[in-house]
């Protein structure tokens, strides 16, 4: 996948892969990848600027822990993020409905 | 320094020299990237790279720093931007409190009775006074919209405490110099009345750097 098409989603797909517990930047970006199963190319610096943006915006809460001598910053969902994640996948199944509506070939159903 | 690290210092470093903004931020979001770094490196020697090239994959699919840097300097400029609509929300309308304040209190007292001019530019000061404050706490609350570009709104920020430094400042001369002499002597008789003009001075000075630093981060 082109990554232009990706950075747009980004922010929905990091609050997804938030959705069933905290992670830190790194285990985000596996999982990112892990569940599309590679098909996601992004450069990996471009999630942790999308992280902070999201915790900016109070979608997400950030707090340091050490774990094997090394600092990360861990990152969960707040309520205004779960609540931004059901919009974007609402959001997002109209709108692929909309697009596969008219990509479908006429004559077709 | 082991030549793991190397390739991951360096190109932290790198990211590091090119943002600009609210240095403790910046500070935790290098730290933060390094860390992830570090984890990705360790996660390609797990698969059996030897550590150099652990280390320069992580960095590869890092990005470069031309790629992801205006990312994370929209970030710190966002920052930047929160930080100063807040202290021009709190120190406006704070300034304003203090001094109505320092006047109802009796500690600085001024002879004879205000003008029509020295009236009308007091309410010209609490007009521009509430302006600033409101227009500080609305870009307060445009700062946690994610989809609003960083730059814009911290120059709206930068401009918005520039200007009102501006013309508050100049009001209160103004002000003064309409009051004329029973300024004066209130400055010669009431040290009181010294130690708040020279902290008045002293806010607006602070809130000018503030707001150029501002206007700096979001590169006007």
């Amino acid at each position: 996948m082109r990554p232009a098409a990706v950075h747009g989603h980004l922010d929905g797909l990091i609050l997804a892969v938030l959705e069933d517990g905290p992670r830190h930047g790194y285990a985000i970006i596996e999982a990112l990848q892990a569940r599309s199963g590679g098909a996601l190319d992004l450069p990996t610096g471009t999630v942790y600027p999308a992280l902070r943006r999201l915790e900016r915006a109070a979608l997400l809460s950030g707090s340091w822990s050490t774990v094997g001598g090394r600092k990360r910053r861990t990152y969960t969902l707040t309520r205004a993020g779960k609540h931004a994640l059901a919009t974007e996948r609402s959001e997002w199944s109209q709108f692929t409905a909309a697009v596969e509506a008219v990509l479908r070939p006429a004559g077709t159903s | 320094m082991t030549a793991t690290m190397d390739p991951i210092t360096t190109h932290v470093a790198a990211l590091e020299r090119t943002l600009r903004g609210p240095q403790r931020t910046r500070r935790s979001m290098i730290a933060e990237v390094h860390a992830g770094l570090l984890d990705a490196a360790d996660a390609y020697q797990g698969g059996g790279l030897p550590p150099e090239q652990a280390a320069a994959r992580a960095v590869r699919d890092f990005g470069t720093v031309g790629e992801v840097a205006p990312s994370f300097q929209d970030e710190l400029t966002a920052r930047q931007g929160r930080r100063a609509a807040l202290l021009f929300a709190i120190v406006f309308p704070g300034m304003l409190l203090s001094w109505d304040l320092l006047w109802s209190s009796g500690l600085v007292r001024r002879g004879g009775t205000a003008t029509d001019l020295v009236v009308a530019l007091a309410r010209l000061q609490d007009a521009a006074t509430l302006l600033v404050g409101i227009t500080a706490v609305a870009l307060l609350a445009v700062t946690f919209r994610r989809t609003v570009p960083p730059r814009r709104v911290t120059r709206a920020v930068g401009l918005t405490g520039t200007a009102g430094a501006l013309t508050c400042g100049g009001i209160s001369v103004a002000m003064n110099f309409a009051s004329g002499h029973s300024t004066v002597t209130m400055l010669v008789t009431n040290p009181a009345a010294v130690a708040a003009f020279a902290g008045s001075g002293t806010v607006l000075t602070l809130i000018v750097w503030h707001a150029v630093r501002t206007l700096r981060v979001a590169r006007v």
